[in-house]
């Protein structure tokens, strides 16, 4: 194509788009944010609807009674049985019930082991209690499951989930008796929330795991198509929170979604996500544009993205979302004095849903994955805003690195003077060689080195310009990458060596993950200081521009890849770095480094984390108080955050260092670097 | 004489149904055609044929045919039915003389056997899953869907022709979609499933057929073949019984034929043909009743109480396995049962109440058997069986996945099973990864292992091994999940793909929770019988598992997907000529010009070919590329000529 292809035509953009970069660069990231943060005004979303038309929702009769009066029965059977028990689980009594019932029920032990080492915790031990209803006419090769946790009366943290055992004993009954299911329902209540829910799944499934390890189950079922989690308190629930966010950013199926909104809907019971109350007319597209309904929304919706950003479930639900079954949480929030959703209709309501889902012929596959929430009925499908998050950081990286070789071109130039007609030609290639650059921004990697390679052999030719290259090409930027990659290295595995090397000094471990942390992370503050060449007069002697051109193109990868499984994460840490790492450059204005090293350290992965820590600590009542509260905050982010990736395969904290730390340390050399001044 | 008492309570029953009058025209008719036949041979025997032509019982005496149900109640308030319908016809299967004339033998199915040569056909169709654990044994036991396996005679030369026929033919007859059990769902089992009935020597390794469609749907359209095979269809006798409605609301629904060479009698010196039909049914009788109560009668469970046998049947019985009510204090019989037998089976005591259903309506009433708990809050408990199984998939993503065996034996003694596993060939097993545990310690195993061939035929694994005693024995291999071609998949792709299930046979010491009976006769009633054998049995034993359901990696159908596609493919197609066509750029050239060395050169060698050179071109296309002093030579030569 070369050949046939019109080569001034296209230099012409080309130098159009290296003469405007900086310009094109702003524009499109304040474009890319403004674009994608107007994604939840009413009219450039859609409505959700079914794409799967076999769930049928609604379309059932209701087959219980009026009143539940099993359930009734049970709560205040419960409520009794926790009483005299404030600070245990009521596992038994719930298997007791079970059997009764005439469901096969099982119990599973199962305990998890401290990821570190430390003097304080011991192995947690718990029991998850399980009940299969046999579908009469299937052969057991499909599962639902209905799930509860289960917590004792005195835990502080959390809301009781009496409510939610109740009526799945009154449910269960109930369904026992009814001849169309085609698909087994499971009942589980697990102890200890997510680790329960884990080992269960763990054992259900067969997949090791180093630190839960639970009792092989004595029966299963097929594979699981679909599970849905309780949170119901004993009494008073105002309104219902559906919980989405999975682990790893990872959603349902927008059906399942759809399907528990709509029949809340039916129900006259109110749905909210995350708390936030919304407006019919937004929903029913009736003058839902106006700003007020706007700024509800844009809250939802960035609500909705902090959580999917954390990478940790906001329910039990999202560990069911690991083993690819499609599951949601049904949260009743508890207000006292005022209007509540009696239990007949939650009742309802989780009938409506498990015959649905009885209904479905195949796995949820119709409806979307990725998608963001402005409010429980309108939806906007993210893959499509890939483009906003991607394209601004990648052509941010793209002009950049335009730009630097613009800049290497006409040093070049300047420097071989007089070389005529090759010279030209040369650059003619290498104009050539960023513009392929340009085209394939994201997985060209390789390519671009070897692009830079031919550049500088090309240079390297050139005799004239050989002495002042000395620190030139891509052999001098290794040294840096490779280093930068080891601390990545280092702190994402380090934490968990350090806490079995270190002699047992008896702090908590948060403490001690939050100080190992930070060791790493100041000893990597000075890389480039001793990585200054001893030869060359304190002078860290690199090819900067190449350094940068790498380090963006990393950047971009990073976010773009991160983009395709967690839009949120990608999308926040597109916002907060791009701006900065886009500007940094030597300089040899001190007070303009100084500058930059302090923007830098702010959007440094640790800073990061604080500046998480304080948002979500954000009203109190003085600075000071605001300050240490974010610095607990922070400690147990990251504490949870390593433990989750040793008990649960998270990924958030090895994106955060293994990824995102070596491309941000990369930056941090930048203004270190010396440049002679003009 | 004892005949014309018979023909009285024969035509006492019949009379109300026009059905049996044709049925006993059919019959005599035959036997009619049989006397001709007779009469060709010789004269004398004319005679005799006349005089069996006015005593059928006794030209009749090679065809007999019982009717049985056992009932046997199981734990958590669930009942069993087990009807069986034998027939035992005194006439060798390897007869070419035999399937010539039929009695109660059914006639469509006796042509099959004799076309295919087929030596022994075991069918179930089966909704549902057994749970042995909780229920038991069955006396047939079947997977869920539908299964097939067949023994060949040694004479028939192509097994393989001859098995794609046959389950076209059976398939016919039972309107199930059997004829789907082509070779890449069809084994040849190497150790299991080795001939139940008699047989006259070794039986060559390569006549069996073995395969199971683990989708397939059992419903009333299989019940109405299945039933037209009786001598007295459901119009008299126990499958008036038969409620379609019923059996298929009950949670295990199994449709079982089973024809098999057995001994005519105890010396063994003639053959006969074995027909049993059977028919199970598991209710759960808490959860149909209105007022959640475990008691039963025949009219709640198959919507009628019994008014009639089929007289044809030479025993008609319905028996109540009594065994768990020990001393009678967990449940009551209504009405008392006519005789109650107590046997012993190996170490186990077996109770079964009987009621002689002939005798009982004789005397002029319509049954409806009925048991009562005493106490309806303490039902029976469930008793483990010697050897049960659990099967399932392991692993999740839809790259790699497993398959885990857990077999049980709770006997205090070790068990040698044989273990046999049929997978699709897309779940590619990795024999490698195969290992059998217990407890964490490897178990030696004997193994025959057939790898797969892609879209020919499945992989074939069977194991033999010692499951130790009291303890959980692993049987785990993993697999990884093949990309079918996207014609291959089913119209609901992301359903996922059924797996059929496992098969455990062994020789059980023990007759805990067992019902079949023995080897010998088919029938329900010998098990009353004691034989002399019968000291220290053992219990041939088949199980299977459950079946499995694995998602494959599935391409997306839907319709956005598709337009993708072809408006990739569009404009893949359109882009490359048109891109091509606007970016190249029309020069007119001078053809005075001073020419390019090449194309100088043509014209000599046009010149000098055919004299004259031809009418040069007015405009040439030029390449438009970097401005080379080279580039007036790439005009096109073609473009030249015309």
């Amino acid at each position: 194509m070369g050949i046939l292809t019109d080569e001034t035509q296209r230099n012409r953009l080309i130098s159009l788009l290296v003469k405007y970069c900086n310009k094109l660069c702003a524009l499109l990231y304040v474009v890319g944010l403004i674009g994608f943060l107007a994604q939840a005004y009413q009219p450039l979303n859609a409505g959700t609807y079914f794409s799967e038309n076999a769930l049928l929702p609604g379309l059932v009769e209701t087959e219980l009674p009026n009143t539940l009066l099993s359930a009734l029965t049970y709560r205040s059977e419960l409520e009794e049985a926790m009483k005299k028990e404030l600070s245990s689980s009521p596992n038994k009594w719930v298997y007791e019930k079970f059997k009764n019932i005439g469901l096969e029920t099982y119990a599973q032990n199962f305990s998890v082991i401290y990821p570190f080492r430390s003097f304080n915790k011991k192995v947690v031990s718990g029991e998850n209690v399980y009940a299969i209803l046999r579908a009469r006419r299937a052969a057991s090769t499909e599962a639902l499951v209905l799930s509860v946790p289960l917590r004792p009366l005195n835990d502080k943290d959390n809301t009781g989930t009496g409510g939610g055992i109740a009526l799945a004993l009154g449910l269960a009954q109930e369904f026992k008796r009814k001849p169309y299911w085609s698909k087994d329902i499971i009942f589980l209540f697990t102890e200890f929330d997510h680790l329960g829910a884990m080992a269960w799944l763990d054992s259900y499934h067969q997949t090791e795991s180093k630190f839960i390890v639970g009792n092989d189950l004595e029966a299963r079922s097929g594979p699981i198509i679909a599970a849905l989690n309780l949170e119901l308190p004993l009494n008073n629930v105002k309104y219902f929170n559906v919980k989405v966010e999975g682990l790893n950013g990872q959603l349902p199926n927008l059906d399942l979604v759809n399907l528990v909104v709509r029949l809340c809907r039916r129900e006259r019971a109110q749905v909210r996500l995350h708390n936030c109350l919304e407006d019919k007319s937004y929903i029913y597209s009736e003058n839902g544009d106006s700003f007020d309904d706007y700024k509800k929304a844009l809250t939802t919706m960035l609500k909705m993205m902090w959580h999917q950003a954390s990478g940790t479930p906001t329910g039990n639900h999202g560990w069911f979302q690991k083993f690819h079954i499609e599951s949601v949480t049904l949260e009743g929030v508890v207000k006292k004095r005022s209007y509540t959703i009696d239990i007949n209709t939650t009742a309802r309501i989780i009938e409506g849903v498990f015959r649905s889902l009885n209904n479905l012929l195949e796995r949820f596959h119709q409806s979307f994955f990725f998608y963001l929430l402005p409010s429980t009925s309108r939806y906007k499908y993210s893959l499509t805003w890939y483009g906003i998050t991607l394209w601004v950081s990648a052509n941010e990286s793209s002009k950049e690195v335009k730009s630097e070789g613009n800049e290497e071109k006409s040093e070049k130039v300047a420097s071989a003077e007089g070389q005529g007609d090759e010279q030209s030609s040369t650059e003619e290639k290498t104009k050539e060689k960023t513009e392929e650059e340009n085209i394939e921004t994201a997985e060209c990697i390789p390519e671009v080195s070897q692009d830079v390679n031919v550049i500088k052999k090309e240079t390297v030719t050139d005799d004239a310009v050989e002495e002042s290259l000395a620190g030139k090409g891509l052999i001098s930027i290794v040294p840096v990458m490779l280093v930068a990659m080891m601390l990545g290295w280092m702190a994402s595995q380090g934490p968990e060596l350090l806490t079995h090397i270190m002699p047992n000094f008896r702090i908590q471990t948060e403490d001690m993950l939050l100080f190992s942390l930070l060791a790493i992370f100041m000893s990597a503050l000075a890389y480039p200081k001793l990585m200054k060449n001893k030869g060359s007069s304190n002078i860290l002697s690199l090819d900067w521009q190449l350094l940068k051109s790498v380090a963006l193109i990393l950047q971009t990868l990073t976010f773009a890849s991160l983009a395709l499984f967690n839009i949120s994460l990608s999308f926040f840490l597109t916002a907060v770095m791009v701006p900065v790492t886009v500007v940094v450059r030597p300089s040899a204005n001190k007070c303009f480094r100084w500058l930059q090293m302090f923007a830098l350290l702010l959007i440094s992965p640790l800073s990061l984390m604080y500046i998480v820590g304080l948002i979500s600590s954000w009203p109190k009542s003085s600075a000071f108080e605001l300050f240490l509260s974010a610095y607990d905050s922070c400690k147990l982010l990251i504490y949870l955050g390593v433990t989750d990736t040793h008990l649960f395969n998270a990924w958030t904290e090895t994106v955060m260092t293994a990824c995102i730390f070596p491309v941000w340390l990369l930056f941090w050399a930048l203004p270190w670097i010396d440049v002679p001044s003009p | 004489m004892n005949n014309t008492g018979k023909w009285n309570s024969l035509y006492r029953v019949i009379t109300p149904s026009s059905h049996f009058r044709k049925l006993f025209r059919d019959s005599l008719l035959n036997e009619s055609f049989t006397m001709a036949a007779y009469c060709c041979m010789n004269v004398k025997s004319f005679l005799l044929s006349l005089i069996l032509l006015f005593t059928p019982s006794s030209a009749v005496g090679r065809d007999e045919f019982t009717e049985e149900l056992m009932i046997k109640p199981l734990s958590g308030g669930f009942v069993y039915s087990h009807f069986q319908f034998t027939t035992k016809w005194n006439a060798s299967i390897h007869d070419s003389k035999t399937f010539t004339h039929f009695h109660l033998f059914p006639k469509s199915l006796g042509e099959v056997l004799k076309q295919y040569g087929v030596q022994e056909l075991h069918l179930s169709q089966t909704q549902g899953l057994w749970r042995h654990k909780l229920w038991g044994y069955p006396v047939h036991d079947a997977p869920p869907g539908a299964e097939l396996w067949v023994w060949f005679k040694p004479s028939v030369k192509d097994v393989n022709s001859a098995w794609t026929d046959l389950v076209n033919a059976v398939s016919g007859l039972f309107c199930s979609s059997l004829n789907f059990l082509d070779s890449k769902s069809t084994v040849i089992p190497r150790r299991n499933f080795q001939p139940l009935g008699v047989t006259s020597g070794p039986v060559p390794r390569y006549s069996v057929r073995y395969g199971a469609l683990p989708k397939e749907i059992v419903c009333t359209e299989n019940l109405t073949p299945w039933k037209k095979l009786l001598p007295c269809d459901s119009k008299a006798g126990l499958s008036t019984l038969f409620n379609a409605f019923l059996f298929h609301d009950a949670n295990y629904h199994s449709l079982g034929l089973h024809i098999r060479p057995v001994c005519a009698d105890e010396s063994c010196t003639e053959e006969a043909i074995e027909l049993t039909q059977s028919l199970s049914v598991v209710t759960d009788v808490i959860s149909t009743s209105l007022i959640g109560s475990p008691n039963w009668q025949l009219k709640s469970l198959f919507g009628n109480h019994l008014a009639s046998y089929c007289p044809l049947a030479t025993k008609s019985l319905i028996m109540v396995d009594i065994t768990s009510n020990k001393n009678d204090t967990l449940f009551k019989l209504t009405p008392e049962p006519s005789i109650t037998h107590t046997v012993f089976r190996g170490q186990q005591e077996h109770s079964y109440a009987t009621y002689d259903v002939r005798s009982m309506l004789q005397s002029g009433r319509a049954i409806n058997v009925g048991l009562t708990y005493s106490n309806n809050q303490k039902l029976i408990e469930a008793t483990p069986p010697p050897i049960h199984a659990h099967r399932f998939i392991t692993g999740h993503g839809l790259e790699d996945g497993g398959v885990s065996c857990l077999i049980s034996n709770t006997m205090p003694t070790n068990q040698t099973i044989s273990y046999m596993d049929v997978l699709p060939w897309f779940t590619r097993v990795k024999f490698s990864s195969l290992q059998v545990t217990n407890n964490g310690v490897n178990v030696p195993y004997k193994t025959f292992y057939l790898p797969a061939k892609d879209r020919v035929r499945p992989h074939q694994l069977e194991l033999t091994f010692t499951l130790w005693a009291k303890s959980v024995t692993k049987v785990h291999f993993t697999f990884t999940r093949a990309f079918l071609k996207w014609t291959e998949y089913p119209p609901d792709a992301h359903h996922g793909f059924h797996i059929g299930a496992a098969s455990i046979t062994a020789n059980i010491p023990s007759s805990l929770e067992y019902t079949a009976p023995g080897q010998t006769s088919s029938q329900l009633s010998s098990i009353f019988t004691k034989k002399p054998s019968d000291d220290n049995p053992r219990f041939f034993l088949r199980i299977h598992t459950e079946t499995l359901l694995v998602s494959l990696p599935t391409p997306d159908f839907s319709m956005p997907y598709n337009v993708i596609c072809l408006t990739c493919t569009v404009v893949a197609i359109a882009f490359g000529s048109i891109h091509n066509l606007t970016t190249r750029r029309f020069i007119q050239l001078d053809p005075l010009k001073k020419k390019g060395l090449l194309s100088k050169l043509k014209a000599l060698v046009a010149k000098l070919r055919g004299g004259q050179p031809e009418t040069k071109p007015t405009s040439e296309t030029q390449q438009d590329s970097v401005s080379d002093k080279k580039t007036e030579d790439l005009v096109d030569e073609g473009e030249e000529r015309s």
